[in-house]
């Protein structure tokens, strides 16, 4: 008894974590959509003015609304990371099934590939796709689903040899089933939740780097209300006091990141067989 | 127009490196130069002056200013040295502009032009050394405007006939055609000597200014020292270290009393800094909208790319009109520009050769839908923008990503148009972008000098293709007529009555009235922050280029202790 109610506990408290999450991401998301473009529009009464309950994020130096507008660069960077995150599952998945199932040269060839890419510095790698790309939001999420499928493709590759090896795989092999049909009703549907967290981990990672990616200058331009463009303005107020630029943005932005992460571990947790019935 | 800056996507966090740099590389300055008396550069620490009360307090010798990113065409005419004011730290020049604007002679005593303005003559000053001691001869005056004829890249002097030096203090410029703008030429083109010019020029540059460059860093800092064969006025300060930094890192060095003078954008204006002033000067540096004139399809140059011409809306002239008309130019100013700025019909607002019957009364939406609907605009979907044959009246408006002053102006473009019908979408791009989409969409452009030259250079049909020139491929005869009249003409009255028809004569012209190829909005307000004590003399109106604008009586300016 005693120990059954603090394990209780924790689930609950998974639980309420989870919802609390989602329902925060969720509220952006309809939030971002209420909000009028009203209060987008340049005005010059309304300039520069520190946080009130009219504006509760402050106006910035052009009079618009820093709510609206966070909330909405929060939508864009949103829609952008989970498109560029579906994008690198997507390379993982290919990258890492292919190297299970191909053999030792292509395992080889694609492992070096891996290699290669983990070895790189991140945000250089990423720089440098998106002005190959040619800038833009194409450039962006190119530049970060290239970037980001290494370490994914690597636990896709170990779960699919495994399961390569395992009983039920040979015998449906040895009653003659097609090898896609063994890919797509055995292997897939076990590898399917790795995937789904994979992505979960994946999205705060890469709006993170799309935050860094637009703050740097590079894809978006300037009066795209992304949350990376947002705070790089904001850069250039920051030195004369106006503090509500960034602060609430970042803040928005951390919280907004550690939302999905969590998500993420959660899932991971209550998923895992070895771990959910903690 | 002139803005060839690159789009530097790190140089926020650079320019925080590098006020760190600074800061540093002055400590180390600081403790070098001690021996040599000169008060500490960091003269915000007031422990340094009065070393030895027996003495008098030493006369302040040094400024550092932060007034922009100061380093195109470093020291090299060829290179653009000249083209934004830039000369008159370094070099000296035939001639120069004074406070009134009136041109003064400087290294020629006088000068003379003949009759039929084809002949000028200029008797030189003797008295002349480059900063390695060597005299400025004849030779040098010859050798620099050949050089810069031939090369014909940055200064077009291909209406050079010839240029003599009668003998070693007398230069002939004889020329094939009347040229009015001339004469600005001539305050513009620095003096190099012909012995020392190569290639190399730009690290090793030797002029006849008040200064030399004793050091240059690539995109960090200048560093001039008073150069004592200067044969004018001697100025208080002996020398100068020039930051190039940022506008946020130039506050931030402000604010830390590492500098005397730095420049601030408008928003920057309402700073309060302990012991520093703003200054405020007011400007011929416009921007305006520049819109394609003709309908999209053809074909063109910028920059000798092969770029597309041509805009189907923005060619309409009740666009352009109702634009013209609609926006409130006060409004943009007070949004973009914190009310920093004035009201701006042309390139030349309030110039001798400006025509004022092209003011006229903006900020009049009811005007505009007129003339929207006269030019058969309507909106018969009621979704805001109006439209003609099926066309909606929307267009791009491209801005320098890197330039907040642009993109602000842009956005409040963009806004403001909305109450009348037209819908402009702001898009920030590089330079290099918009060199190759400017010629089919519209571009916040800019521009200003303190001669008429640019009207030519943006107006005549014969420069399109060249370089960005006529950027809206504007071509009417009449006008063309009247700017060819205006830069043959053999007094400045005569030319300036030609370039004030060619704004509008009373049927056409390029102004507000007639065609508007460019929708002038604003002219900028040069705003600094300086040291209270320091007294920068006073200032011609500036041109475009806020960075050097401020160095034509670099003589004059004194620190009061």
């Amino acid at each position: 008894m005693d120990k059954k109610k603090p394990e209780q506990n924790t689930r609950k408290k998974m639980v309420r974590m989870l919802a609390f999450s989602t329902i925060l991401l969720l509220s952006i998301l309809i939030l971002s959509f209420i909000l009028g473009d009203t209060n987008l529009r340049l005005n010059a009464g309304s300039k520069n003015l520190p946080p009130s309950s009219k504006h509760l994020f402050g106006t910035d130096w052009l009079g618009r609304d820093m709510l609206t507008r966070t909330i909405k660069g929060l939508r864009l960077s949103l829609a952008v990371g989970a498109f560029a995150s579906m994008m690198s599952v997507v390379v993982a998945t290919v990258m890492g099934t292919g190297a299970a199932i191909f053999g030792k040269k292509v395992d080889n060839a694609i492992s070096w590939v891996i290699d290669l890419f983990i070895g790189m510095p991140h945000l250089v790698f990423m720089i440098l796709i998106s002005f190959i790309a040619g800038g833009g939001i194409r450039g962006i999420v190119l530049g970060v689903s290239f970037t980001h499928w290494m370490s994914l493709a690597r636990v896709v590759r170990a779960e699919v040899l495994q399961l390569q090896n395992a009983e039920y795989i040979h015998i449906s092999r040895s009653y003659g089933k097609s090898a896609w049909f063994i890919a797509s009703k055995h292997i897939l549907p076990s590898v399917f939740p790795q995937i789904m967290i994979g992505f979960l981990l994946m999205f705060p990672h890469v709006i993170l780097h799309e935050a860094a990616l637009t703050f740097l200058g590079f894809g978006l331009s300037p009066q795209t209300p992304a949350i990376g463009i947002i705070l790089s303005e904001a850069m250039n107020h920051i030195s004369t006091g106006k503090w509500w630029l960034v602060l609430f943005p970042g803040l928005l932005l951390v919280i907004v990141i550690k939302s999905f992460d969590n998500i993420g571990e959660q899932l991971r947790i209550m998923m895992e067989p070895t771990s959910s019935n903690e | 127009m002139d803005k060839t800056k690159k789009y530097m996507p790190w140089k926020r966090a650079m320019s925080l490196c590098m006020v760190m740099i600074a800061s540093v590389g002055f400590a180390v300055a600081g403790c070098s130069s001690s021996s040599a008396q000169t008060p500490s550069p960091s003269s915000a620490q007031p422990l340094d002056e009065p070393n030895t009360p027996s003495q008098a307090a030493p006369k302040k010798e040094e400024l550092i200013l932060a007034v922009g990113k100061t380093d195109t065409g470093v020291f090299d005419p060829k290179k653009g040295w000249g083209t934004h004011a830039q000369i008159r730290l370094t070099h000296s020049s035939l001639l120069r502009i004074d406070s009134d604007m009136n041109f003064v002679p400087d290294l020629a005593k006088s000068y003379e032009v003949s009759e039929d303005a084809l002949t000028w003559t200029f008797p030189l000053r003797d008295d002349v050394k480059f900063s390695d001691g060597n005299p400025v001869t004849a030779e040098d005056v010859k050798f620099t405007y050949e050089m810069l004829k031939e090369d014909g890249v940055k200064f077009d002097l291909s209406f050079m006939q010839s240029i003599d030096a009668k003998d070693k203090s007398t230069i002939v410029i004889t020329l094939k055609e009347p040229r009015s703008t001339f004469v600005s030429q001539l305050t513009e083109i620095g003096i190099v000597p012909k012995d020392l010019y190569d290639d190399n020029y730009s690290n090793n540059p030797v002029g006849s200014g008040p200064y030399k460059v004793i050091q240059y860093n690539d995109g960090q800092q200048i560093i001039m020292e008073y150069n004592e064969y200067w044969y004018g006025t001697v100025p208080q300060f002996k020398r100068l270290t020039l930051l190039l930094l940022a506008e946020d890192a130039a506050l931030a060095a402000a604010k830390a009393g590492e500098a005397d003078i730095v420049y601030v954008p408008p928003t920057f204006a309402d700073q309060n800094i302990e012991g520093m002033t703003l200054l405020n000067f007011e400007s011929i540096d416009s921007r305006g909208i520049s819109m394609p004139t003709q309908r999209s399809g053809g074909k063109g140059k910028i920059n000798e790319n092969d770029v597309n011409v041509g805009n189907d809306v923005t060619s309409d002239l009740a666009i352009r009109k109702a634009l013209s008309a609609g926006l409130s130019r006060d409004s943009i100013i007070d949004i973009a520009l914190d009310g920093y700025g004035q009201k701006a019909f042309s390139l030349c607002d309030y110039l001798p050769w400006f025509n004022t019957e092209t003011v006229i009364q903006d900020g009049n939406i009811e005007e505009a839908k007129r003339i929207l609907a006269e030019g058969g605009w309507v909106d018969t979907d009621n979704d805001g923008v109006v439209e003609k044959d099926g066309l909606k009246a929307e267009f791009n408006l491209l801005f320098s990503s890197s330039d907040q002053l642009r993109s602000d102006m842009s956005l409040a473009a963009a806004d403001l148009a909305q109450a009348f019908g037209i819908k402009i979408n702001a898009i920030g791009m590089t330079w290099d972008e918009i060199y190759v989409k400017g010629k089919e969409n519209a571009v916040m452009w800019g521009g200003g000098r303190h001669h008429p030259h640019q009207l030519y250079t943006m107006y005549h049909s014969s420069v399109i293709n060249r370089g960005y020139e006529n950027l809206t491929h504007y071509t009417n005869p009449i006008v063309d007529e009247y700017l060819d009249k205006a830069m043959q003409a053999p007094t400045q009255d005569e030319a300036n009555k030609y370039w004030k028809l060619a704004q509008w004569d009373g049927q056409t012209g390029f102004g507000t009235l007639g065609d508007i190829p460019i929708i002038w909005l604003a002219r900028v307000d040069h705003l600094y922050l300086a040291n209270e004590k320091l007294d920068v003399g006073k200032q011609p109106i500036h041109s475009h280029g806020h960075e050097w604008a401020l160095f034509g009586n670099i003589t004059e300016w004194t620190w009061a202790d």
